[in-house]
């Protein structure tokens, strides 16, 4: 489980997209290795432009990197999981990075 | 105002800087004055829970000094993630608040957002994403007052310096 492309990371990020609420639009995600060595995802949860004034808060927010937590917490996936947060228009100005995969 | 408090209003001003297109360098200067805040705030607290009283108090900046950002990450992230060695959890006659292990998750994520803006080219950040970071760092300070007189929190001030080497033993 120490392997960061382990397909257990997927599976789990796909259940999260079915969990997460509709503001959100998209997924990206990227399995790698932090500084100190140990294995980590980073995940980029994409809210709609329309949904950004009322459902951009950080209470909202903190919910959702606790689901993301919880959820590799049970499934055992001992890898810590960073979680960013974007906007739409956003997302579109950056360009796209070929380790990173969007669900 | 503390040094901690200012690198907080700092990080805020540095990611609302440019009104239409944020240069790359105020975001990541912004998520790197964000995870220093709290840095300063939690090494500040140690310093002063650790060496008491008059005497002591010019000892303070030296402690402070001895911090080292990887070991305080690992205990941050043992605090966070209810992973403390059973020795070390079996101390406890409490449990670890909510709002302690989110001090101490936002810790752990700032941290790897600070090293990421500070010397990782490849990926570029946005205002809102930055300015969730900053926000993340502004709670954690709310959250600290809240539970800063808590035996869990100064144990946690304490583990910040001392994880490292006790989870060894």
């Amino acid at each position: 489980m120490n392997d960061p492309s382990s397909a257990a990371v997927e599976i789990a990020i796909e259940k999260l997209r079915t969990e997460l609420p509709e503001s959100v639009k998209r997924l990206h995600y990227e399995l790698g290795f932090e500084a100190e060595g140990e294995p980590a995802v980073w995940l980029w949860v994409v809210f709609k432009d329309a949904d950004i004034e009322t459902q951009w808060t950080l209470e909202n927010r903190t919910e959702i990197r606790q689901q993301a937590t919880q959820l590799f917490r049970e499934t055992g996936i001992p890898h810590w999981v960073y979680v960013r947060f974007r906007s739409e228009s956003e997302d579109k100005q950056l360009p796209a990075s070929n380790n990173i995969v969007t669900v | 105002m503390s040094l901690a408090k200012d690198l907080l209003t700092q990080a805020r001003q540095l990611a609302t800087r440019e009104p239409k297109r944020p240069k790359q360098a105020s975001l990541r200067r912004a998520i790197s004055a964000a995870y220093y805040s709290l840095f300063h705030l939690l090494t500040g607290e140690a310093a002063k829970l650790l060496l008491r009283g008059n005497e002591l108090q010019p000892f303070q900046g030296l402690m402070r000094r001895a911090f080292n950002h990887s070991a305080m990450k690992t205990a941050a992230r043992a605090f966070a993630g209810g992973t403390l060695t059973p020795k070390i959890s079996g101390a406890f006659t409490g449990s670890i608040s909510l709002d302690l292990m989110t001090v101490a998750s936002a810790f752990v994520d700032l941290q790897d957002a600070r090293h990421q803006a500070d010397y990782d080219l490849s990926h570029s950040f946005t205002r809102r994403e930055t300015l969730d970071l900053v926000e993340m760092a502004e709670d954690a300070f709310r959250r600290w007052q809240l539970v800063r007189k808590q035996v869990e929190a100064k144990a946690f001030l304490v583990m910040l310096l001392s994880y490292e080497s006790l989870r060894k033993r």
